[in-house]
């Protein structure tokens, strides 16, 4: 009994030692890109040729994007056997609380969705790559909107590769202006009025977010654009927030809250958007996702969904906020930056970049000026159909800027965009009473406090 | 057993070798990451994942000179006493009307327990719907019964915000603290309540001199977790409201989560976090010391 026991020990100490070895072999014999896959970042499969896989993470969560970029990426793997991307969805939530320990733990994906604060956040790792060589390529070929590589150029380099982009305007109800004898609004003074006019009862002229939240933060910018007061942090962080201009914004937004609904101080994105398709808000002021809910939501035509600039201040300047959604590269490995460059070269290809960025049409705005002119996008059902509204979308892009890239690059916007200190200064104006000098005054002193 | 004779070190080491996979695991999830919050709390660090250089005491300096953590802590004394007071009231009052016999009793003793089990997620969700200054039938009712012109936003009222959540909370726990009192009402003999009426004592002297008395322990338990878990509830609060507005809810676990995922500073919330760990203990002992129940 004793020897039989022996002896299945030594059997199994026999299979263990065969099995390291055994691994041992499949590591060397893969040209060294196992030295990465242990990091969770390629698996090399001996099936002859080598394939050099790679993950994508992307935060675009709903159902009908996940299932368009699949769709993309699948058709880049087939036309590439030897490059095989895994696209894999990720949430926002998780962007900032457990992706940067992830990376530094190896498990992070080669190509990660960003927005430009993110990219200020994720470069303090050290695994950003460069991605000028695909930019200058792409360039060439496609010619970016300069609005949207922008905020990714700093300390020589660019930091990501912007996919898509986002801008607000003004959205209006063609319907209840036409009843109400009110021309589309192209200033302030317009905008207020109409507002004014377009409130009774139950009846709003305007829904606006004012809640803690990255939804206010970016309607309110929109205002601190066309106030002329766009530049709030500079390159070197010092802090140009508290200024007369930005006290007019501050003001006007509030003025404007006297006619949006009650429950305005805990919206975020998709309340005022639900007021304005149910005819209880008159306009609204949102990116392009209203083209493709419109009519099922309100059950007016398409028609009656307008949408202009963001009116402009006496003395401010014509724009809003945008930016681009781009991609980093956080891997340095030779053959995978290779299989990266054939990806964006794939995706940015006219008749593949316009199926890409119509995942969410209106939503997401073409960064090219060929991706801009592509059948692949203007043939979409949605975009057909607004066609104008689109139109003004892409102008207003042109126009866009976004706080804390509009003077210099500022490193520390992340923090500035992160706890929403500027949703937090109008707070101190509809919940704590505060004029409008003395939150913004407020506010200047939260952002120092944030940067220094 | 004849090993374990012959060789008496490996029978001593056989219970630390059998407790060994438990004490790991505590060390693993408890110790471990609490060691890293503790050396976390001394580095600058911005958010998770990166580096920071050692600063010494300076992150606890900050925390306890900051004025907008003491007045966390105001919003979490409200809400601590606010929750402890409205769930001890409704649950001593549920469970005294459902400690009787009565087909009614089995009924709702059932059916009291349906917040409790209810996700904080849709918790969270219904109130809001319920109290929605738009289209809520919160603001339906009043404006039907003329008691408002206009909407009402309470959640997002600067007063009323930490009052409803409060309100909420309750709704959500109090069964919980029902059922533990009914458990402890159960355990009291009848044969006492039956002295006690041959005494002449009446309802009310019967729950003074009987029923209270009698709960001690089980009052003082739900004192200790009671309070302990209130002050630590962050996402009924974080669902509600965000903290807001303009921080009217903002208690001390809303305010660290701020301090750590919305501002990027982990340091910071690692000196807060201890702090307030050791406010806690500090209460816990003072409350086990003069607050357990006196044997008679």
């Amino acid at each position: 009994m004793k020897k039989g026991s022996k002896g299945w020990v030594t059997l199994v100490g026999m299979l263990a030692a065969m099995q390291v070895v055994l691994a041992a072999c499949s590591s060397g014999g893969n040209n060294g890109t196992n030295a990465a896959a242990e990091n969770g970042n390629t698996t090399g499969v001996n099936t002859g040729a080598a394939v050099t896989e790679l993950t994508l993470w992307h935060m675009e969560e709903p159902p009908n994007r996940v299932a368009r970029f699949k769709e993309i990426v699948d058709g880049f793997n087939a036309a590439n056997p030897d490059i095989k991307i895994t696209a894999q969805v990720q949430s926002w939530g998780d962007a900032y609380s457990k992706f940067p320990a992830a990376i530094q733990a190896g498990n992070g994906p080669d190509l990660l969705f960003t927005i430009p604060d993110y990219t200020t956040l994720i470069k303090e790792l050290g695994v950003v790559q460069p991605v000028d060589d695909i930019i200058e390529s792409l360039n060439a070929a496609h010619k970016f909107q300069a609005s949207s590589l922008a905020p990714y150029q700093y300390e020589d380099h660019t930091w990501a590769v912007p996919v898509f982009g986002m801008v607000q305007a003004l959205w209006y109800r063609g319907d209840l202006l036409s009843a109400a004898g009110i021309q589309p609004p192209t200033t302030w003074d317009e905008l207020k009025s109409a507002a004014e006019a377009l409130t009774s009862g139950n009846k709003y002229g305007i829904a606006l977010p004012a809640s803690k939240s990255m939804a206010t933060d970016q309607v309110l910018y929109s205002f601190l654009v066309t106030a002329g007061a766009k530049n709030i942090l500079s390159g070197d962080n010092t802090v140009t927030f508290d200024n007369e201009k930005t006290v007019e914004a501050y003001q006007m937004y509030s003025d404007l809250l006297k006619f949006s609904p009650p429950d305005s101080n805990t919206y975020q994105w998709g309340e005022p958007q639900a007021q304005f398709n149910a005819g209880t808000a008159a306009m609204a002021i949102e990116k392009g996702q209203y083209l493709s809910t419109f009519e099922a939501e309100s059950g007016r035509p398409a028609s009656d969904l307008g949408v202009v600039p963001m009116p402009v201040a006496d003395g401010g300047e014509a724009g809003s906020i945008y930016y681009s959604n781009g991609i980093m590269v956080l891997t340095d490995d030779a053959n995978k930056k290779a299989a990266i460059t054939k990806f964006f070269e794939y995706l940015f290809e006219p008749e593949t970049y316009g199926s890409f960025v119509n995942a969410e049409p209106g939503l997401f705005l073409p960064v090219t000026e060929d991706g801009g002119q592509a059948d692949s996008f203007w043939n979409d059902p949605v975009i057909s159909k607004y066609k104008s509204q689109v139109e003004v979308l892409i102008e207003a892009a042109s126009k866009g800027a976004l706080f804390g890239f509009t003077d210099g690059v500022s490193s520390k916007i992340g923090k500035v965009a992160g706890p929403n200190y500027i949703a937090q200064t109008l707070e101190q104006m509809t919940s704590k009473g505060l004029s409008a000098a003395d939150a913004v005054k407020w506010g200047q002193a939260q952002i120092e406090a944030a940067v220094k | 057993m004849e090993v374990l004779g012959k060789n008496n070190v490996l029978g001593k080491l056989v219970p630390y070798l059998l407790v060994a996979p438990i004490v790991i695991w505590i060390a693993v999830t408890i110790f471990f990451p609490l060691f890293n919050v503790i050396k976390e709390s001394f580095y600058n660090t911005g958010f998770v994942g990166t580096k920071g250089s050692y600063v010494g005491l300076d992150n606890y300096k900050e925390a306890v000179t900051s004025p907008a953590y003491w007045e966390a802590w105001t919003k979490s004394l409200v809400w601590v006493l606010g929750n402890s007071i409205a769930q001890t009231l409704l649950a001593f009052a549920i469970a005294l009307l459902l400690n009787k016999p009565s087909r009614f009793a089995n009924w709702a003793r059932t059916w009291m327990i349906i917040p409790w089990v209810i996700p904080t997620i849709v918790v969270g969700i219904f109130w809001q719907w319920i109290f929605n200054g738009s289209y809520g039938i919160f603001n339906h009712v009043l404006m039907s019964l003329n008691l408002a012109d206009k909407p009402v936003n309470l959640i997002g009222d600067n007063t009323w915000s930490l009052p409803v959540t409060i309100f909420i909370n309750t709704w959500h726990w109090f069964p919980f603290m029902a059922v533990i009192v009914l458990a402890g009402l159960s355990t009291i003999s009848h044969e006492i309540y039956e002295a006690a009426d041959v005494d002449g004592a009446n309802k009310w002297q019967q729950f003074w001199k009987v029923t209270f008395p009698s709960l001690g322990p089980i009052t003082f338990a739900l004192g200790v977790v009671g309070t302990l878990w209130s002050f630590n509830i962050f996402d009924t609060i974080y669902i509600l409201t965000g903290g807001g507005p303009a921080g009217a809810t903002t208690t001390v676990p809303v305010f660290i989560y701020q301090q750590a995922f919305e501002s990027f500073q982990i340091g910071k919330a690692s000196a807060t976090s201890i702090i307030t760990a050791f406010f806690l203990i500090v209460f816990v002992s003072v409350f086990i010391k003069y607050g357990t129940p006196k044997e008679d």
